[in-house]
């Protein structure tokens, strides 16, 4: 079995599930994303998948196998609708099996999430009245005659801004790079219960560049996460598409 | 003049009213066979909102082509 694939028919996840069953596994975890009837409040009546096969069977592969090799998980897959879908239907399903839960939950998670982002595939959704629109793609199409200057890719949710996380170690398993902005004193005064690699205090940040590469994870860490949300979304605004903040701080893991 | 067959996807496919054509073309680049599609065709996507794919592998736009490639513009995709 690939380990990524498309369905041009409904099918049953099972037969999938049951290729990812494997004796050293003590965990599976599997999403599934369901055609909604709604999408920016218009109302969706049934949509339409197409994709670029060739491409996106290799990159859709090539997710799942990072995903493996990122998360240590034994087992992972994903398989696509393409075609017309009805409210309700089965759209995406990604399975992942591994030795532990924490594992198959972050590369389930990261397996949907750069699937949706990376894989040639697109969504037209049907509204009543017979107006139609390609997801993503029609504001682009509107700007491009307005002017040629940059347009921003938008997905069809905004992406959240603020993430929770048990500990400091679940958000290092989920692939998130952690960056302290807490101020010196702050740091000293109260260290972190747990590795934050990156420290860039607040105060020295507003004088310069971050110097974060821009393809990076990035969860953003702080007291209470109130200047980490703010700081994350000034660092979206400057261009870094994958950068959270961590709910409820530090204060928030001691809780 | 160079031979390329391109592909059409999504809203371009529908921009462009076909899913595929052989082009002879003079354009160096996968953008300069863009900007020169765009034109001939009507193409209302900016080049900024694309990604382009060479013989089934993601490209970027100053790469030189070659008769014979494969080329696709890619929209901004919307899996899942």
């Amino acid at each position: 079995m690939r380990s990524f694939s498309f369905s041009t028919e409904p099918f049953a996840p099972d037969q999938f599930r049951a290729a990812l069953a494997d004796p050293a596994c003590g965990g599976y975890a599997s999403f599934e994303g369901w055609v909604r009837d709604h999408n920016e409040g218009r109302r969706v009546l049934r949509l339409e998948y197409e994709a670029y096969e060739a491409l996106a069977l290799k990159e859709g592969e090539r997710i799942v196998a990072e995903a493996i090799a990122r998360f240590g998980v034994r087992k992972g897959a994903c398989v696509h609708r393409v075609g017309p879908l009805a409210i309700g239907e089965l759209a995406v399903w990604v399975g992942v099996s591994a030795a532990h839960r924490d594992e198959a939950f972050a590369a389930c998670r990261y397996v949907i999430d750069e699937v949706k982002h990376r894989v040639p595939i697109w969504k037209k959704e049907y509204y009543p009245g017979g107006d139609c629109g390609w997801v993503n793609c029609e504001r682009c199409a509107h700007a491009a005659e307005a002017s040629t200057s940059f347009v921003a890719h938008r997905h069809d949710e905004p992406e959240p801004l603020e993430l929770e996380f048990e500990s400091l170690a679940a958000a290092h398993a989920a692939g998130f790079e952690l960056v302290d902005i807490r101020e010196h004193w702050e740091r000293d005064a109260d260290p972190p219960a747990g590795r934050i690699p990156n420290h860039l205090p607040l105060s020295e940040f507003l004088n310069g560049a971050t110097g974060l590469p821009a393809e990076g994870r990035y969860l953003i860490v702080c007291a209470h996460g109130m200047r980490s949300l703010a700081f994350a979304e000034q660092l979206r605004a400057r261009g870094l598409a994958a950068v959270y903040s961590m709910r409820g701080g530090l204060a928030g893991l001691r809780a | 003049m160079k031979s390329i067959r391109v592909q059409y996807y999504a809203v371009l496919r529908e921009q462009a009213g076909r899913r595929e054509e052989q082009v002879d073309t003079r354009a160096a680049t996968a953008g300069d066979l863009f900007d020169e599609l765009a034109a001939r065709h009507g193409l209302r996507l900016s080049r900024e909102a694309l990604r382009v794919a060479i013989n089934e592998e993601f490209g970027d736009w100053q790469q030189p082509l070659r008769s014979g490639d494969r080329v696709v513009f890619i929209p901004p995709v919307a899996g899942g």
